[in-house]
């Protein structure tokens, strides 16, 4: 005697399973195109409030108004903030991507861009408000093999947090080589290995820890911060 | 994310959802079908109350026996001591003049299966009814249990099995497990595919059991192994809801693990002893769904829980390893925690499967409570909690557990 076997039941559970993923990864592929014009806009935003610091920095330099360094310093480090935090989802988003990596890596030509205009800029700054802050170039690799990228991601915007205005970290991912600065400063700092740092114009290679980037930055404050004497 | 453990983690959610899905539209497709049937004659019945050192709880069982809705005298109670070195024996003998008590000698890998087998051969009823000592049946269970017998190709129907008196928490967790996993088997019937008669309180025709040769001695789940043998034998098992029977389960983590890791082995074993059975077309459902299911839902609950723990701890040692970095100054990094998230963020596809596995898992358990007449959160909503999101995490363990001890040849007595 056969018994019966509920193929209908077993073919529709598949094709209603499949249908559920498909679902799913098309509503992901919507959200990912929504994720590349949610980052562009921001982009687009940085890009103005970049314009609007320059013109700041300008009045300043050009009308001698260095009375108005700490506004101009407070939008800088706000405008620096929200760049950061938007790298960082950016980063994300390009991991996840599926159908717009390209979209993505052209959208992060632009964050560092704006990244390096603001680095340029900090130096300027730095100099017209004699701003007691260290600048930090962070060269880092988005391929998973760099294992110690996380480790210094992290001890950097740990002293990040503790050095709030005071320190400044400008990220730059090695691999993004549509981008010819990242290449030009690679070459000019003599960068090869990842990840590597560059306190104002000294070259550290591999993983910095703490104690020793905090050395170097302690070093180069002229007058020494609260956060400089707690470690020391 | 490790790509290996990501395409594990996506063939479980893909195995796991593709069940649910299943299972669903076998209760959209045959519903709950109802029970209220009458008896129209008392065909004689065995009650077998096989016991291994059970003296704590062997009256109570024996007096349940005894105290069934059922006339005296159309039916009989075996108690078979199979070797207790307790006073088991003499309280059944208390009651010799009511019952009929045999003792047997425990002999080298013997199981359940030999007392059970000694009643058998002694069994005068139509019907033969295993009653664990750890067991009680509600008073009206043969009045409602026998009715479905109507049919010559039903050789076993079984009662709702529900934890007694459930104090501690893995009780209580046990407590909705048992009212799910009867619900699905409610529905196994409806593809005549149960794969076990538990226990306590199941229902079998004698002629039935004798057909095809009785218990298998030596196997661990004796109760799993019957079953397949009635399945084989192309004989109908039907799961009832409204009819319960009350046990004992394990109050601690420690006893649970003991009494999954003899189930899941005895179900492990007895199921490759039956491998040709699987995907055999002439065993309809039972080969095609229920067989590969036992192997399947061991290997997913251990994947699983692998898959939990190394998300559980990877990211927790990664964030050690970096906070050693910064000589753990939590304080800085609490002083600026701010949250960045929006709803971009997410991931959809894993969200959309999840919903849909959610909902289906809510219907099933909603369901599972309202044909049992119980309410959901009867017994706390931690526990429920517990065993709806967490329960697969103690299968796993178990299933883990089972695994050593099969590659360490370590195979319990009893």
């Amino acid at each position: 005697m056969n018994r019966g076997i509920s193929k209908g039941k077993y073919l529709l559970a598949a094709f209603i399973t499949v249908a559920i993923f498909l679902l799913g990864m098309l509503l992901g592929l919507v959200i990912e195109g929504k994720r590349v014009g949610y980052m562009q806009s921001f982009a687009d935003q940085q890009k103005l409030e970049y314009g609007s610091l320059q013109l700041q920095y300008q009045y300043i330099t050009e009308l001698g108004q260095e009375k108005n360094c700490p506004a101009v310093l407070a939008t800088f480090e706000k405008y620096m903030g929200t760049l950061v935090k938007a790298q960082n989802r950016l980063e994300e988003y390009e991991k996840d991507a599926k159908l717009d990596r390209n979209e993505f890596r052209l959208i992060k030509q632009d964050y560092t861009q704006a990244e390096l205009n603001f680095w340029l800029l900090s130096k300027k700054v730095k100099e017209i408000c004699k701003k007691d802050v260290v600048g930090v170039l962070y060269f880092y690799s988005a391929d998973t093999l760099c294992a110690d990228c996380e480790k210094q991601s992290f001890v950097l915007s740990y002293l990040k947090q503790k050095f709030n205005d005071k320190l400044l970290v400008f990220a730059i991912d090695e691999t993004l080589d549509i981008e010819p600065m990242v290449n030009i400063l690679k070459e000019t700092y003599n960068i090869t290995k990842y990840p590597s740092l560059v306190i104002e114009d000294k070259v550290f290679s591999g993983f910095v820890e703490n104690d020793a980037i905090l050395k170097e930055i302690c070093s180069l404050y002229s007058e020494p911060t609260e956060e400089c004497k707690i470690t020391s | 994310m490790n790509p290996v453990v990501n395409i594990v983690l996506w063939c479980v959610y893909v195995l796991s959802l593709y069940f649910a899905v299943f299972w669903f539209l076998v209760l959209v497709d045959s519903g709950v079908t109802k029970e209220n049937k009458k008896l129209n004659r008392f065909p004689f019945v065995t009650i077998a109350i096989p016991a291994y050192n059970e003296e704590k709880v062997i009256e109570s069982t024996i007096k349940s026996a005894l105290e069934l809705k059922y006339p005296k005298d159309r039916i009989e109670i075996i108690a078979v001591s199979h070797g207790s070195t307790d006073k088991t024996l003499s309280i059944m003998n208390k009651y010799g003049e009511k019952i009929k008590v045999i003792s047997i000698e425990r002999k080298g890998d013997e199981r359940k299966g030999a007392p059970m087998n000694a009643a058998l051969k002694l069994a005068k009823g139509e019907f033969f009814v295993c009653l664990d000592a750890d067991s009680i049946p509600e008073k009206d269970a043969l009045l409602k249990i026998l009715p479905h017998f109507s049919d010559r190709d039903v050789a076993c129907v079984l009662p709702s099995m529900k934890v007694d008196n459930p104090k501690s928490f893995w009780q209580k967790a046990q407590w909705t497990e048992y009212l799910v996993n009867m619900f699905y088997k409610k529905l196994m019937t409806n593809l005549n595919c149960i794969h076990v008669a538990p226990g306590p309180f199941s229902v079998y025709r004698t002629a039935a059991l004798r057909r095809v040769g009785g218990y298998d001695e030596k196997n661990l789940t004796e109760d799993l192994e019957i079953t397949y043998k009635l399945q084989k034998n192309q004989y109908r098992i039907i799961q009832l809801l409204d009819t319960q029977v009350h046990t004992k389960s394990p109050a601690t983590f420690k006893e649970l693990y003991k009494q999954r890791n003899r189930w899941f082995k005895g179900a492990f074993l007895t199921t490759i002893q039956y491998r040709k059975m699987i995907f055999n077309r002439k065993y309809g459902d039972f080969a095609m769904i229920q067989l590969p299911v036992v192997i399947i839902s061991g290997l997913l609950a251990m994947t699983l829980l692998f898959v939990s723990a190394y998300y559980a701890i990877q990211p927790r040692l990664d964030f050690l390893a970096n906070l050693s970095t910064i000589n753990f100054d939590f304080w800085t990094l609490l002083k600026n925690f701010s949250l960045n998230f929006n709803l971009f963020d997410l991931n959809y596809a894993l969200i959309m499967s999840s919903i849909f596995m959610l909902l289906f898992s809510v219907i099933i358990v909603y369901k599972s409570h309202k044909h049992s007449n119980e309410k959901l959160l009867e017994n706390g909503i931690l526990p429920f909690l517990f065993f709806f999101v967490y329960y697969y995490l103690i299968m796993g363990i178990a299933w883990f557990g089972v695994t050593i001890d099969l590659l360490t040849k370590r195979i319990q007595k009893w």
